[in-house]
């Protein structure tokens, strides 16, 4: 019997996910920390972050190193979204304290006026019904809490 | 190899604009376009060796062209880079054409995103999804916040782009919205992804455009006056508005330089600019990046009245995007008008001794940039 491909077998149970595996797709391994309430994010042997993620760094081409993010970043730039059938939405970018930037929901008191250099938490949303997926919503800290 | 002034556009076309009618597909339009552009030139599709193509609803754009009009190119370009692609084709025609590897091009594009309701956003990036961020809308308001915090630039000032837009698209036949529109309207119009208001976007309308290039050699025997390519330059640097690193510095400050240094011509050499405007914020960006104006400085510049009829930088002289049309791709409909003004007869709209031409495209969320520079022979 052939021994099956490395990039088709199952991945191991308890498998260290944060390490680059080409068993699983780097989307399934951040939605596994997601669910564990986890930011993890790539970075380079440096130590400098990037994203959106990969499993191979930015210009050098190295294999990415995987951490995980203390949550805590600033409002690089926000916009408040409005729908004809849902409540508005509040989006920023957020560059986390470790050197890379998403996009995510704003969630707190939030105004829109003086949002960008605003400190915020991540936490994450409630696991989804069906998929028990979560993922990352950003918490403005209240003014105590700002840097 | 020097490819300063070695080619030229030599016949331009548009289709029927605005609203198409029903069962229309973006290939009749791109074909449509295509043989305007063809007849303008004097040429034949039979005459044409180069296909270069793109739309955001059809994977393989060139090869719609190619069996319509019965060619059979022996260089064949898809690059699709959003509303770029045309500025990036353009770039690559004359490579090839300089490089013996065709001779006559055809550069393409239709759309029937009014008629489908097509979404000219791309692909999501898996890590937003969730969201549900409108796209590419959330990308531009996040630019568009960001020059604000940075440089002070105000809400009046995005919105008079707008303002001048609508007042080029008045003096244009076949624009889209000739309706008054004054700053009062585009600020008290409906917030969609503050600070932008509906107003701030783009237009939604179908239609398909296309140049024809030729070398130089052939260009002189053809009808019109050749648009001769000075210079041409491309650049990108992230899909993602997440990886962009700084919202107020485009792309364009390479893909310009590229153009300007190739060119031997710098900002105030020119007498019209094409610069894309997907939303209001856009063109002030690329006034900065390319070099009108320094980084801060456009929101005043078009508050001030710089770029309107008569102004000392007229800018999107058919009412852009912004009021002439905006199919989901604009780039090419740029690269028309700018041909159109070297043209020199265009009535009232036309600048006056324009023998310099800028048409600058962008793509995706900021993600992709390329500029043209256009001269008459006065400039060779």
């Amino acid at each position: 019997m052939r021994s099956p491909s490395p990039r088709l077998s199952k991945q191991p149970k308890g498998s260290q996910m944060t390490s680059t595996d080409s068993r699983r797709s780097v989307a399934d391994r951040i939605a596994e920390h997601w669910k564990h309430g986890e930011l993890v994010y790539p970075h380079d042997s440096t130590g400098t972050a990037f994203w959106p993620p990969s499993d191979y760094t930015p210009v050098n081409g190295e294999d990415s190193q995987w951490s995980t993010s203390a949550g805590h970043g600033t409002v690089y730039a926000a916009t408040k979204q409005y729908s004809r059938t849902h409540p508005p939405k509040h989006f920023a970018l957020v560059e986390l304290d470790e050197g890379f930037r998403m996009l995510g929901l704003l969630t707190g008191d939030v105004d829109l006026d003086d949002l960008i250099g605003s400190r915020v938490a991540t936490t994450f949303s409630p696991p989804d019904e069906y998929s028990g997926s979560r993922h990352p919503i950003f918490e403005l800290l209240s003014e105590d809490h700002q840097r | 190899m020097n490819l300063r002034g070695n080619t030229a556009i030599v016949g331009i076309g548009e289709s029927e604009l605005g609203e198409a009618p029903s069962g229309t597909r973006p290939q009749d339009l791109m074909v449509q376009a295509s043989v305007r552009a063809l007849r303008d030139a004097g040429l034949k599709p039979s005459d044409v060796d180069g296909v270069f193509a793109a739309a955001g609803q059809l994977l393989m754009a060139p090869l719609y062209l190619a069996q319509d009009l019965g060619m059979t190119p022996r260089y064949i370009d898809g690059t699709n880079i959003g509303g770029s692609s045309f500025m990036a084709h353009v770039n690559h025609a004359r490579a090839a054409i300089a490089a013996g590897l065709c001779k006559v091009a055809v550069v393409a594009y239709g759309s029937t995103a009014r008629l489908d309701r097509a979404s000219s956003a791309p692909e999501v990036d898996p890590w937003e999804k969730p969201y549900r961020a409108i796209e590419p809308l959330a990308s531009y308001a996040f630019a568009a916040s960001r020059h604000m915090h940075d440089f002070g630039t105000t809400r009046e000032q995005l919105a008079s782009v707008a303002v001048a837009a609508r007042r080029w698209a008045q003096l244009t036949p076949g624009a889209w919205d000739q309706d008054d529109l004054a700053l009062e309207d585009v600020l008290g119009a409906r917030l969609v992804s503050d600070p932008l208001t509906v107003r701030d976007c783009c237009l939604v309308t179908d239609g398909g455009a296309a140049v024809v290039m030729t070398s130089a050699d052939v260009a002189k025997g053809l009808p019109h006056a050749p648009a001769y390519v000075l210079g041409a330059g491309e650049s990108s640097a992230h899909m993602f508005i997440s990886g962009m690193p700084d919202l107020t510095r485009t792309p364009a400050v390479a893909s310009g330089l590229q153009a300007f240094d190739e060119a031997r011509l710098k900002p105030s050499d020119v007498d019209v600019v094409q610069l894309y405007d997907a939303f209001t914020i856009t063109p002030l960006l690329f006034l900065e990046d390319l070099g009108f104006v320094d980084k801060g400085q456009s929101g005043a510049f078009v508050a001030d009245g710089n770029t309107l009829p008569g102004g000392s930088l007229p800018m999107n002289t058919n009412g852009g995007g912004m009021s002439y049309g905006h199919p989901g791709m604009y780039g090419l409909f740029g690269l028309v008008e700018a041909v159109r003004q070297l043209r020199g007869r265009e009535g009232e709209r036309q600048v006056e001794n324009a023998n310099v031409a800028l048409a600058h495209g962008n793509g995706g969320l900021l993600s992709s940039e390329a500029t043209v520079l256009l001269g008459t022979e006065s400039v060779l």
